[in-house]
Parts: structure tokens; sequence; C-alpha cells
């Protein structure tokens, strides 16, 4: 089990996918298919701080796109 | 690469994509059948249509449109089942609020999702007045605006979208807030075609009792309603055993899903009323084997399913399905549910070997978009699928071992969060409205195990100077749904702590404190024998010793499932049949007592 003292101490890579969906990724490690580094690194909570920072609007790029046609 | 939903959901449900399309459909092939029973009441499928279409019509002039959230706060009945599908017509989704929880409770929620339409019933309105707008001024779903029927009855007709939010489910956060989990129609779509745990057609009648608020709702309305069956809808308020499997009798329920609390109370009482039953749907926490063969053996050619999932895998990520007497200790989780690809994993991310236990990971079109509102905590929970270019992974935090068989059993939990007769509690949020209070300085809330009644709750907390439990408890019930209000306070001069200086909750567990709570009120002895007995009766269910004639079931932590409990017992003791209203009217024991007395007579 993971416990918030050991995952702080693991550096974390912000991550993000077409869907312009954020997530975080354990840094070193090669990010999965379909998703890329923002660039960001640091400790877990550093990482998260900084997705709370840009991931502004939530909703998957797909959705997003779909509803500004519409409008 | 996007991560809408991939080619297999649109597949299984024709070229359906949303959750009312879908429904469309069903009412094009068949519109004359029963979609919604409640008695002799019955609302075929098209005429069903025609009254959500209405409404939907009535929702967009009301400014709902795609993206938008709207709140449903009603009592079980068919017009709550109009009132999503109108939600989702009209291109919302549905944000339940249980009548149930407290008015604080609701603005939070109201605030929190942004909702700009309430939907209501006449008889909630006293309990929500002062809201603020947009919500201030409430849809009465029933008492229909006049002009409902010059609205068109005929579809909306949106242009759906598989990713667009069909509901929020409001789930317990660690942090002290609730957080609602977007759950996207391809979610829905994915639980109720084709699941390889139910098989549902035209001939079944699926009961509908869950609380809309409370995901196992999505399984009981949109399986039958996406299938061509009959959904029956149980009476509002809250019915006893008796009168829960009465209705599922009387309506030719097939297929219905329960609590597993309530499962095993079903099984221990009137099981035999449920013979026409074929598909027994339990969970939300762990089945006990007993009850399972119990039921698999009264009730022959009965299929039991332990179904297991987050709410943020869409009600169910594995299922077990039972026909056979379970051989193992505990009741497996199964395999994963259609649509649905799981992994285990160890503390570094990587995929155990064989049998070795890791946290369960899901995958798949069950997956919700995250937490509205919360880039933090859902970047958290859903990280990146390795297995699945660009899709996401929930991470669980359940601590579960697959077997060699391929069947995966549930071993417990990663963290602190536990199930309270079904509802998923964080202790942490609890603990954050304990230590809102000036007089409370350190606080820890533990679940505790109890043979007869099952978990319950214990806080645990410091202060300067007594308080009174009740007061303690009513300013809880003023933010808190009832579940998570604990079922007893203990005041500690310090709390334990472990060698690494954190509260040593493993040693509160085992801390059970019998003592009268400081109830604010003086001891009085129960007089009579039905007093005594009943006194007794209670303390053995709630742990305490010494319960005063004038105590108060609800101030002594008493809760619905356990008036069950009392009444079953109150009939084998004296043979008679205390309704389940009168816990609520006459909560002391000396009073209770006279309404046994006089059922005596």
């Amino acid at each position: 089990m993971t416990t918030a003292e050991e995952a702080d101490s693991t550096t974390c890579a912000v991550v993000v996918n077409d869907e312009e969906q954020y997530s975080i990724w354990p840094a070193g490690n090669p990010v999965p298919a379909g998703w890329r580094p923002t660039g960001f690194q640091g400790g877990k909570a550093e990482c998260l701080a900084h997705v709370a920072e840009i991931w502004l609007d939530m909703r998957p790029l797909s959705l997003r796109r779909a509803s500004a046609d519409a409008a | 690469m996007t991560t809408t939903a991939d080619a297999g959901a649109p597949a299984r449900s024709g070229n359906a994509q949303t959750v009312h399309e879908l429904f469309e459909r069903r009412v094009a092939l068949t519109p004359d059948a029963t979609a919604l029973s409640r008695g002799a009441e019955r609302i075929g499928y098209a005429e069903l249509n025609a009254r959500a279409n209405r409404l939907a019509h009535l929702l967009r002039e009301r400014g709902v449109a795609p993206g938008s959230n709207v709140a449903v706060c009603a009592e079980r009945s068919p017009e709550v089942i109009v009132a999503l599908l109108a939600v989702l017509k009209a291109g919302g989704a549905y944000v339940a609020l249980d009548p149930k929880q407290p008015y604080e409770r609701h603005r939070t929620l109201l605030a929190d999702s942004g909702a700009n339409v309430l939907l209501t019933q006449e008889h909630l309105l006293a309990g929500l007045d002062g809201l603020p707008e947009p919500v201030g001024h409430p849809v009465l779903l029933d008492r229909p605006d006049p002009s409902l029927a010059d609205r068109p009855a005929t579809d909306p007709g949106l242009p759906g979208d598989p990713e667009r939010p069909a509901y929020i489910a409001y789930t317990s956060g660690s942090t002290g807030t609730p957080k609602g989990v977007v759950v996207p129609h391809r979610a829905v779509l994915r639980l109720v075609t084709e699941p390889n745990f139910l098989t549902i057609g035209p001939e079944d009648a699926v009961l509908q009792f869950a609380p809309v608020a409370f995901d196992a709702s999505t399984l009981e309305i949109w399986a039958p309603l996406l299938n061509g069956a009959r959904l029956a809808v149980v009476p509002p308020g809250e019915p006893g055993l008796d009168q829960l499997a009465e209705t599922a009798e009387n309506e030719g329920v097939t297929i219905m899903w329960l609590t597993a609390g309530l499962f095993h109370q079903m099984v221990d009482g009137p099981l035999h009323r449920l013979s026409g039953v074929r598909q027994l749907v339990a969970g939300g926490d762990v089945l006990s084997v007993t009850h399972v063969n119990k039921a698999l053996a009264m009730l022959p050619g009965i299929r039991v399913v332990n179904g297991y999932g987050p709410t943020e895998n869409t009600t169910f990520t594995c299922c077990h399905v039972m026909t056979e007497p379970v051989e193992s200790d505990t009741v497996p989780i199964g395999v994963p549910v259609t649509g649905t690809r799981i992994q285990i994993l160890d503390e570094q991310g990587r995929p155990v070997t064989g049998e070795e236990p890791g946290e369960l990971y899901t995958g798949g079109d069950g997956v919700a978009l995250g937490y509205l509102g919360r880039p933090e905590q859902t970047a958290e929970r859903f990280v990146p699928d390795p297995t699945a270019p660009g899709r996401l992974l929930y991470r669980t935090g359940d601590l579960v071992r697959r077997r060699a068989d391929g069947v995966v059993e549930f071993l417990g939990r990663a963290d602190h969060q536990v199930k309270i007769r079904g509802f998923r509690v964080e202790p942490g949020e609890i603990e954050a409205a304990l230590l809102a209070r000036p007089e409370i300085t350190d606080a820890a809330v533990v679940a505790q195990e109890h043979t007869r009644t099952g978990r319950r709750l214990v806080a645990f907390y410091v202060a300067d100077h007594g308080l009174s439990v009740p007061e303690l408890r009513r300013g809880l019930a003023r933010t808190l749904p009832p579940y998570m209000v604990p079922a007893a306070f203990v005041r500690l001069m310090a709390m334990p702590l472990t060698l690494n200086g954190k509260v040593d909750r493993a040693e509160l567990r085992k801390d059970v404190n019998r003592d009268r709570p400081d109830l604010g009120s003086d001891y009085r002895a129960p007089e009579g024998e039905v007093a005594e007995a009943l006194a007794l009766m209670w303390g053995d269910l709630m742990e305490i010793d010494g319960i005063g004639a004038d105590d108060d079931f609800f101030e002594l932590g008493g809760h619905s499932l356990m008036a069950t409990q009392i009444t079953a017992d109150i009939a084998t003791l004296w043979g008679v049949e205390v309704p389940p209203r009168a816990f609520y009217e006459n909560p002391t024991v000396a009073e209770l007592a006279q309404v046994v007395e006089e059922l005596k007579r």
C-alpha cells in the first residue's frame, strides 16, 4: 500500500492526453501511449497543485468542441 | 487518439450514443409495453416518452442546455423517472439530492454542482425554502405546470454525445467536503447494454428501491428502460422488510438489487416471498457466504449476483454470478463486467504476479470523467492506462487478489474508507465536521464491527469539557447525511498514538465503550417487563449498558435498519407487529414499551 509519505518522496511528472485530461505519472518511467509530459516535474503534491492551476476546463476536448459547434 | 467511447459501446447499443437515444429506440420498438408500474398504476413506453419530452421542452425554456446540471430532489416515484429522462433529453446531467439528507447538505451540493434548475415535489418545498437563485424557483414534478400540456410530446432530438455527463453522483470526500463523480452517457450504456452479469429482456420487471442519489439506481432504472423491461417503483417512504418483499411479490419482480445489509436481513426474514425473483443482485459491501448459500438453497433456480464497484467506474466493476453454493471462505467479486478492464498493481504500480494481492485499478467504458471541479483529486485517482492509449484507469483503493481460476476476491481497503449500510464513508469528512466545532481539539472516527448490527461508526474526540451527545449528534446531522452521523461518541483525554505519532486507529477500533452516553438528561430505570426487555434489546444492538426509560432511540444512535431488527425481535418475543413509524413517534424505551403493551392487548 502506498502511504502519503512514500508517494510524496517519488518524483512525478504531469502528463496530458489528447482530450486535454491531466494526470500524474512516475517521472523516469516511459509515459504510456496517448499521453505526453507537460514538462512539469516535482513531488506528488507539487504536481497535483500544478494540475489544479492549469486544468481549468475539465470537460474532455471533444465535448468542448462539440458544445462550441452547437452554440 | 481520443478518449471517446471505443467501438465497443456504440456497437452494443446499436448506434445510440446516449441513454435517452437508446430509450427512444425502445419506445419505437414497443410503444405500448409497460415501462413503469406502481400498484395499479401503469405507464407505457410511449406515454413515459411523451411526458419526459414535454418536461424536457419546458426545461429547455428554463435554460437547461448541453452542459447544464439539473438538481432533482424527490421521493421515489414515477415522476422522478420522468424527470431524469427529461433532464437527459434536454442535454443536462442530473444531480440527485436525497430528500432524507439535511438542508445544509442540499445547499452544499447545489452550489458545488452549479445546478441551474431544481426539480422537486410540493411536499418537499418547505424543506427547500430560501435557496438562492437560480434554483430558488423549483419546477414541481407532482403539480405540473399547466402549460406543460401545450409543450410538444416529440423528442427534442439534440445531437447526442457519449462523453456528455449523464449524472453527477456525490460521494464522501476525505478532505471534509463531498465530491461529485461525473458519469458520462457511455458509462451508463456500458453498464446496462448486454451486461455479462445479468440477463434482462421485455419479460422482466426490476424493482426501483435505491435512492437516485445512490448509484445502484443507475442499474435499477436504466437496465429495464433500455432493455424493454418494466421498472416497478416501490412506494415512497421507508418500507419494512415485509413490505418490500410484498411489493416485489405483487409487482411480479424478476430482478432486484439489495445492499448487502438488507440482503442479509431479507435472507433471515421473508425470503420465501421472493420466489418470483430470478436474479438477486446484492453488494455495496461484503456479502456473507452463509446468507448467499441460504438464498440459493431456499429459492430454486435463482441467480445471486455479488455486484462490486466504486461510483467512479459506474456502479459495477466486477460481478460474481452464483447458482451453486459458494465453497470458498468469502464471496468473490468475480470477473470484470462487459466493457471493463481491470489491473491489479503493486505499490510501485507494477502488475502483481499470480495470486499476489494488490490494488485494483479499473479501466474501460465505465470510467467516469473525474470529480466535478476538482482537478487535483481527479488527477490523483484517474491515471494513465498503460494498456489503452490515451485512456484513464481509476485507482479504487481496494485491495484484491486474482485466484488461479481467474475470479477476483476483495481483501479490504488500502485507506480509511468504510462502508456503512452500503454507503461509502470517508471518516475524514466526519472528522472535519467534528473539528469545525470550537470545543473539539482532536477527533478520529473509526468503524467498529458488531455481530448483529454489522458495522457502526464511533467518534472519538478530545474536548476541553464534556459535550452533550444529543447536541453533538444534532449538530452533525445538520450537515451530514444520516448514515455518516456516528452511532457513538466517546470523549478521550488524548488520542492514542502509534510509534510514528499518528492516531492509532487499530487501537480505537478495539476500544468498545459500553457506557451510556451523556444525553443531557438523568437516567431513569425502565419499569415493567416489556420496558426492561426493550432496554436490553436496544443495548445489545447499540452496545450500550444501562439504557434508561426516557432515553431516545435516535439520540442513542438508533437507525432504520436497527429499528427493523428490533421490530423482528419484538415480533418473536411478544407476537406483535410494531409499525416502522412507531420508532419516530414513540422514540423512548418507555413510549415504545407502551406501544407494545397496547398491541399485546
